[in-house]
Formats: structure tokens, C-alpha cells, sequence
């Protein structure tokens, strides 16, 4: 049986960690494909603790990605918040899956959070010249089955 | 919508639920969020909206923005750790051999420096002479404030770098950045003990310039490609070669005149376009520099009290 109370030490620590993760300096090629961290720990924890961790909770760490990223302020919010709707209207089918199928969705939901993102972008400042971002995508749907045993791990020690 | 998803798949999710129960699942999940899913997104919709349309069309929410990048200051200074310590590690573990070395050669690039800079200060005055002559401002030298770069936009599509001075040390938005090459960049946000310098080769990033060798103006313009930026609107007439140094003109009031940019390094006519592609590669090592110069101009910052008693009494020297 899972723990009722989500460890909420743990719940910062890995906020903490992926935003580290999310602007640590890559060139090229890297640069496009970084797994998009902050959006894989808030999948976990909403997945996980449904209850604790929705589509408000996202959206105010999103607004702190912004301001970690120089980003207009709402926009990763924005996204973000998407990603938790998207989680939360098919929870009961998503805590079903084994890895590999969530790690579909996790490519779906991460396009669409990325999409949305490029999108807002491009009507602020200048559009993506290319679809190389998708990479993103596609990293984190293969980051994702050892992000989420690791952290299940963990909460559970 | 998600009312309708709940009573109707309930009895079947349940079961498949209780077959298949990997163990840590609660059972009381099933009601998550409830009804009131949809409503919640588009309250946040809206006001993520509102927090955009603030933030990119008015100045309301820069506080905001400054308190919260002060709480996440310690993200950015523990990924620029690693390089830190690398770098004091080198400082600190170098021969006695090679510190000898290095400060020779620095010596010796002191001298050249110096001896430019003896004929550069008469020079100067006879400006500032002839500029009074011609009833103009005098020519003032900018002070500097040297700043270290510890982080970069992780964002592919957009060229800016953050630096570790913000505007305790005075800086401002807007404020010109130069290397020791050239011409950088500007401070676009700015926070209390950091600042975000958008470098010219952005997108969304233009510079007044003109030839060095002619004063023909133009504005170069970055095309989202570190190494290369574009002359626009040149007609083919112009006169500009291939190597002409670009310095920028100081008109627009944002960057400082004189300060070099870019070297043309391509020029193509096309008989079916209306103006000339010429290609400029930017000089300051944009992917390269660590450490880069902000330039005050308007406001006179406490360092520069500390500045002028050295070049004036190098110059009562001279």
C-alpha cells in the first residue's frame, strides 16, 4: 500500500533537482533533445497524488520555470497546467498502464506541452524555424520509466 | 464532460481496478479533481493569459519577477558550481613554471597595451579639441564593470546569457555589454544580483553600425546563427567590401558609438532582388567569452570614482 500523505521533501528536492537539470548549458543537437525534466517530475507527482498535486500546484511551478528561464511570465505556467488537465481527465487509465504505455503518453502529453510552448513563443517573440524541439518529446518518454521507478523508490523508503 | 466520464466508466474501471490492483494504488483516486477539472484549467487559462499579456505588453509584474528570481538564485549558482570550481582548481594547482609564464606574456601584452594607449589618450584630446571647435558634446570615455556569464538560455531558439551582476551593482535595461573584442549585447531583464544579456546574433536583436572605413549606416540585424548576421536593406550601390569592419554608429541611442561589431565577410547581388545579401561575422566571441564588460554611460557609477584617479595621473605622467 502507498503512502496516503505524499513526502513533500521529496516532492521539492526533485522540483529543485529538474529545474537544475533544465538549464544546464547543452549545444547543439543536446540542446534540443534535453529530456524536459520539470515537466517528467510533475507528471510523477501528479500521477501519483492526484489530489495534492494539480493543475494548481503545476501551474505555480511552472510561473517559477518562467522566471527561471527569462520566459514571459505564464507561459511554462500556462503549459504546465495543460499537462496536469490532460494527466488528471485520464488518471484511472494512465495509474493503469505499465512503463512502457505511460511512456507513450509522457511522449503525447510532453509534445503538446512543447507544442503549446513553441506556439505562445511564436506569437511573442519569433517561431520555431524548425521541429527539432520535438526531440524533447521524445527523450522524455525515454527518460520517464527510470525517472518514475527511481522516485517511487524513494518515496517509498 | 468529466462528470459524464466518471459515472459511466466507473463499475468497469473499479473492477478492472481490483483484477489487476498493482498494490499501491488508492481506491479514492477515482474521484480526483471531480467536476470541477475543466473549470479549474480555464481559471488558470485565464489567468495565465492575463499574467502574459501583463508581463510582455506592461511593466506590472518585473517585481514579481525580481522576488522570484532572487529565491531561485541558488539554481543557477549550483550549476555554475562545476565551472567555478574547475576553474579555481586550475588557478589554484598551477606551476610555479607556468605562472611565471603567463605573467610574462601578460607583461609583455601590458606594454603593447600601454603604449596604444599613450597615443590613444592624445589623440583623444585632440577630438574632444577639434569636437569643440565644432560646438558638438565632448567625446567621453564609457567606464566599465566587468561581469562573469553563469548561465545560458537553455532554449535553443533564443540567444541570451545570464550574468552574475543585477542592479545592486547599477545595472539597467538596456544597458550595452561589450567583450574584449566587441560588441556583446544588451541587458534585457534585470534582477537583483543577476541580469540578462540578449546577444546580437538573437533574432529579435538589431544594431545601428556603420563602416569604419566610409560611415556608410546600415543596421545589422542577428538571424538566430552565433556566427553570422545579416546587413539589411544595403541597396547594391553601396560602397562595401568584403572585410570592412563594422563599428556601430551610436544612432538609436542605444549602444555607445565607435565600439567594433562585426566584419563583413560575404556580399551577394542578386539582379532580382531590390537589395545586396551581405553577411557579417559578429567580432566578440559570442560562444566564448566568460567574462564580459557592462558599459555605463548615463549614470555614474560608483566605480568610476575609483577609475578616474589612475588615467588622470597616467596622463599628468604623460
Amino acid at each position: 500500500m502507498a503512502r496516503e500523505e505524499p513526502h513533500y521533501l521529496l516532492f521539492f528536492a526533485s522540483c529543485f533537482l529538474a529545474f537544475c537539470l533544465s538549464i544546464v548549458p547543452l549545444s547543439g543537437l543536446a540542446a534540443n533533445a534535453r529530456p524536459e525534466f520539470v515537466c517528467l517530475v510533475m507528471f510523477y507527482w501528479t500521477l501519483k497524488h492526484p489530489q495534492q498535486f494539480g493543475i494548481f500546484v503545476s501551474w505555480i511551478v511552472g510561473l517559477l520555470w518562467d522566471v527561471l528561464m527569462g520566459s514571459t511570465l505564464g507561459v511554462h505556467g500556462l503549459a504546465l497546467a495543460l499537462q496536469a488537465y490532460l494527466i488528471l481527465s485520464m488518471i484511472q487509465r494512465l495509474q493503469m498502464y505499465p512503463l512502457l504505455q505511460q511512456s507513450f503518453v509522457v511522449f503525447i502529453v510532453v509534445g503538446i506541452v512543447l507544442m503549446l510552448y513553441r506556439w505562445i513563443e511564436g506569437f511573442l517573440a519569433q517561431p520555431a524555424r524548425d521541429m527539432a524541439y520535438m526531440l524533447g518529446a521524445v527523450s522524455s518518454a525515454i527518460v520517464w520509466p527510470f525517472l518514475s521507478v527511481s522516485l517511487r523508490r524513494l518515496e517509498n523508503a | 464532460m468529466p462528470r459524464l466520464l466518471f459515472s459511466q466508466g466507473w463499475s468497469r474501471e473499479a473492477a478492472v481496478r481490483w483484477f489487476f490492483s498493482p498494490g499501491d494504488l488508492v481506491i479514492k483516486n477515482i474521484f480526483v479533481e471531480g467536476p470541477y477539472l475543466g473549470t479549474r484549467m480555464i481559471l488558470v487559462g485565464v489567468l495565465s493569459a492575463l499574467l502574459v499579456v501583463a508581463d510582455a505588453k506592461f511593466d506590472f509584474v518585473s517585481p514579481v519577477r525580481q522576488t522570484l528570481s532572487t529565491a531561485l538564485a541558488p539554481v543557477q549558482w549550483l550549476v555554475s558550481a562545476p565551472g567555478d570550481i574547475v576553474e579555481w582548481t586550475e588557478d589554484t594547482v598551477k606551476s610555479r613554471d607556468q605562472l611565471q609564464a603567463e605573467n610574462a606574456a601578460l607583461k609583455n601584452r601590458l606594454f603593447i597595451l600601454e603604449a596604444k594607449s599613450q597615443r590613444l589618450s592624445s589623440l583623444s584630446a585632440e577630438v574632444n579639441r577639434l569636437r569643440e571647435l565644432l560646438n558638438a558634446s565632448s567625446f567621453v570615455d564609457d567606464s566599465v564593470l566587468v561581469s562573469e556569464i553563469i548561465g545560458i538560455n537553455p532554449d535553443p531558439y533564443l540567444h541570451e546569457v545570464v550574468v552574475n551582476k543585477g542592479f545592486e551593482d547599477g545595472i539597467f535595461v538596456g544597458q550595452p555589454v561589450l567583450d574584449s573584442y566587441g560588441l556583446v549585447g544588451q541587458v534585457t531583464q534585470v534582477a537583483p544580483l543577476t541580469s540578462r544579456v540578449l546577444l546580437i546574433s538573437d533574432h529579435n536583436h538589431a544594431v545601428p553600425i556603420q563602416v569604419n572605413r566610409n560611415g556608410v549606416r546600415g543596421i545589422l540585424v542577428g538571424i538566430g546563427v552565433l556566427d553570422q548576421l545579416e546587413l539589411v536593406n544595403i541597396p547594391d550601390t553601396a560602397d562595401i567590401q568584403e572585410g570592412d569592419l563594422l563599428v556601430s554608429s551610436g544612432l538609436g541611442g542605444k549602444f555607445p558609438p565607435g565600439y567594433p561589431v562585426a566584419r563583413v565577410n560575404s556580399i551577394t547581388h542578386d539582379p532580382g532582388e531590390p537589395f545586396a545579401k551581405i553577411e557579417a561575422e559578429p567580432l566578440a566571441e559570442l560562444n566564448r567569452s566568460r567574462h564580459i564588460l557592462m558599459v555605463f554611460r548615463k549614470p555614474e557609477p560608483i566605480l568610476r570614482a575609483s577609475e578616474k584617479n589612475p588615467t588622470e595621473q597616467t596622463a599628468m605622467a604623460q
